[in-house]
């Protein structure tokens, strides 16, 4: 077994008993309170004390809760795959890195792709020429001392309008990194769908034979929803809604 | 690069996640109520929010469908009618997928089970338990508050024994605000009861993915009835199907098939099948197949994805809508004075004339604002009016409201002390603001021949907040023959503790 793999599992177990002894104090500190045998025995000072007994159980729980947490995100388990955002932009990267063959293809797919490819060489150079302008403006402002001289005493000023001139660079790079990044994507995605369009022809299937019964369910559900929405709203029944959401439900809160 | 993006991937949330903290926040915008305490009263909370957040939360907008549900059973008809077409209206529309998309207590589950532990494997036994949801939406959140409303006694039975999104959201953020500081008095077995169940959820969600959400919530079980019906979703492609069950293997819910009861549409099946059979329902301007495998077969499909696509465009323009609505939505509850949190102290009436030296407030000590309050009966409104700091004998001030089950818990032991007292004890129960009309009809059933006086609260400013009230009911201010309040509770009252306190004021 591997070091990582032996650590992640000892820290997986050590996080499962913290977890159960977070639980147990919290459990034994509000029975502590409760059963201290008076009438009203909650207080901020009984909240207090009760939580000062069992403060270093607490701390040293979470400490291990946080520590195993983030041992996990740093050092994942084998086949933990990375998801949502950056998943299309791995995808693409890989697609990226393997250009496709295109020659046997017909002439017009390979038209079209090709007019892809160059679209995206034009982003690459354009991305690049924008990042070594702004790299330029930002050094030949941030390495000449008078850029920061203040103006008329006004030291604070003066940095701030640095600091406003450095965020100006660095949105318009933003956006236009934004830009790249979404074009480059739809671009591949179209490339691809064209080699696929024109290596095989698929048929999208279509759910066939959706039964009519569903369709007058769901038309008499809404009807149904709409007529009683209606009915609350013309005698006024949204008005006890307001009254019991607009006030402290003590008992839904456990205060009494 | 691809290092680069390999490393940071697994701190980035996915969609899911970020649509599911968005729904958090936007319906929890009133960052104000964590400040103050106070809940927001704006006109927002006539509206049930889809998924599980108590609306005693002091963030929470809108009402919670379950509470308002249990809530409408003692109320009139028509609040069942308004509340359960609500919930049907949601339940057609996304199903289940609430509980995936739009619950703030499902994503709390969910960060939970993130935390690095062995993790409880589904299994046949979780199956079975997942039934136990359904038990609990027929005889807590149906049957007991229908028992309890014949008896005219609003019980909110899940919220009350129950539900931890109401501890968590509401308890424990009013107890942690300064504002609310004096409900620590209030708290007793119910609330020992109700904090050992949220350690207890909190320490399961940990191990067990979803464990509210599959074997206990309410909600989950109502919408799970219309999970195939529903318009927004999850289906099966049956033609493409192989029955492989790699989307049921991969799924932590207790699924037999993608789109069942049991699936809350989180969309984890769709990349795992490997005939992607497995679909997203409704309209496609807003939902997207797989971008990389779908084809199209028509020829002008793809023309006009080789223009501008409107989807895109779409997408762009409704995130920035969506920002600008959740940053509008903070700002608007943050300036909107809809919490009632304002005292005004220019009172209509005011306290005696002859007291002038004496300091006016609603604590002990201080002698109280006054006000004339609309005396009702049971016939209505009168045309009599009551001021409590000018009956000239000792006055006890009961705020309460038929839709307030504590309050009409407590009401017979203020009847008690009214008749037991009458020659020296005013007994004064004012209905709050809201839903005054329904306060007639319940004194003409249960205390038509009272010694008590019954009044309406004050429409415009509100006699509640003047004396203090933080938003809470029952509410309870016991002052001397001078108008001085010798007692402030902002608890339920049991008759003996308001023997003991009539009592100590008449021996001074």
């Amino acid at each position: 077994m591997k070091k990582t793999e032996l650590v992640r599992k000892i820290l997986n177990i050590l996080v499962s008993v913290a977890v159960f002894v977070l639980g147990a104090c919290f459990i034994y500190g509000c029975l502590s309170i409760y059963y201290t045998g008076e009438s009203s025995p909650y207080s901020l000072e009984s909240v207090g004390k009760a939580f000062s007994k069992i403060a270093i159980p607490v701390y040293i729980s979470v400490a291990v809760i946080v520590i195993g947490s983030v041992y996990g995100i740093i050092f994942p388990a084998e086949g933990e795959k990375p998801k949502g955002l950056i998943r299309d932009y791995k995808a693409i990267l890989l697609k990226l890195s393997k250009k496709k063959d295109i020659e046997s293809l017909d002439d017009e797919a390979k038209s079209l792709i090709i007019a892809e490819r160059n679209k995206r060489k034009i982003l690459r150079c354009a991305i690049a020429g924008v990042i070594t302008a702004s790299a330029l403006i930002f050094f030949s402002f941030a390495l000449n001392p008078n850029s920061f001289a203040p103006v008329s005493g006004d030291v604070t000023g003066s940095v701030k309008a640095a600091v406003i001139k450095t965020l100006v660079l660095f949105a318009i790079c933003s956006c236009f990194a934004v830009y790249y990044i979404y074009a480059v994507k739809k671009s591949i995605l179209k490339e691809t769908e064209l080699i696929k369009k024109a290596e095989n022809k698929k048929e999208i299937a279509e759910e066939a034979g959706k039964k009519d019964y569903v369709k007058y369910i769901r038309i008499a559900v809404l009807v149904i929803a709409v007529a009683a929405i209606v009915i609350g709203l013309l005698t006024g029944g949204y008005k006890d809604v307001l009254a019991k959401a607009a006030n402290i439900c003590k008992e839904c809160v456990g205060i009494g | 690069m691809k290092k680069f993006f390999k490393k940071i991937s697994r701190w980035l949330p996915s969609k899911r996640k970020l649509i599911q903290l968005y729904a958090a926040l936007l319906f929890n915008a009133n960052f104000k109520g964590f400040v103050s305490g106070r809940l927001y009263q704006g006109g927002m909370k006539n509206i049930c929010m889809p998924g599980l957040n108590c609306y005693s939360c002091p963030g929470a907008v809108n009402a919670c469908p379950l509470g308002s549900l249990q809530g409408s059973f003692s109320a009139d008809k028509s609040t069942l009618f308004y509340v359960g077409g609500i919930l049907l209206l949601y339940a057609f529309l996304f199903g289940r997928m609430i509980c995936g998309w739009l619950c703030p207590f499902g994503l709390v589950q969910e960060l939970l089970h993130k935390i690095k532990t062995p993790k409880l494997k589904k299994s046949r036994v979780t199956k079975v338990l997942s039934y136990l949801k359904y038990v609990i939406l027929v005889f807590f959140v149906v049957i007991v508050p229908l028992m309890y409303a014949f008896r005219d006694y609003p019980l909110p039975a899940f919220c009350k024994y129950i539900c931890p999104a109401g501890t968590l959201g509401g308890g424990i953020s009013l107890l942690a605000s300064k504002a609310q500081g004096s409900y620590f008095p209030s708290l007793g077995p119910l609330f020992t009861w109700k904090f050992l169940l949220l350690v207890s959820f909190i320490v399961a969600c940990v191990f067990i993915f979803r464990m509210f959400c599959r074997f206990v919530c309410p909600l989950g079980a109502l919408y799970s009835l219309f999970n195939k019906i529903s318009i927004f979703g999850i289906k099966v492609d049956k033609p493409k199907c192989t029955d492989c069950n790699l989307c049921v293997s991969k799924c932590e819910m207790d699924i037999r098939r993608p789109g069942d009861i049991e699936c809350i549409s989180c969309g984890e099946c769709v990349d795992v099948c490997p005939t992607k059979a497995i679909v997203w329902k409704g309209p496609k301007i807003f939902l997207k197949d797989n971008e990389i495998q779908s084809v199209s077969a028509d020829d002008n499909d793809t023309q006009k994805k080789n223009k501008l696509n409107p989807r895109m465009i779409t997408r762009l323009i409704s995130s920035i809508l969506l920002i600008a609505v959740l940053v509008g939505s903070a700002a608007f509850y943050w300036f909107d004075g809809a919490d009632n949190g304002v005292i005004d102290t220019a009172t209509p009436d005011s306290a005696t004339d002859d007291q002038a030296d004496v300091e006016k407030g609603y604590d002990v000590g201080k002698l109280c604002y006054g006000a004339a309050l609309t005396v009702i009966t049971k016939d209505g409104e009168t045309a009599n009016t009551v001021n409590p700091v000018k009956t000239g004998k000792i006055t006890v001030i009961n705020f309460w409201g038929t839709w307030c089950g504590p309050c009409v818990a407590e009401l017979p032991y203020f009847n008690q002390i009214a008749t037991e007292y009458a020659d020296k004890v005013t007994v004064i129960a004012i209905h709050s603001t809201m839903a005054q009309a329904t306060a007639p009809a319940y004194i003409a059933k249960h205390y038509p021949e009272s010694d008590m006086i019954f009044a309406n609260d004050l429409a415009s400013s509100g006699y509640y907040n003047l004396v203090g009230g933080m938003g809470g009911y029952p509410y309870t201010l016991i002052l001397d023959e001078n108008g001085i309040v010798k007692y402030k509770y902002d608890k339920s009252l049991h008759y003996e503790e308001l023997k003991n306190s009539v009592d100590a004021i008449l021996a001074e």
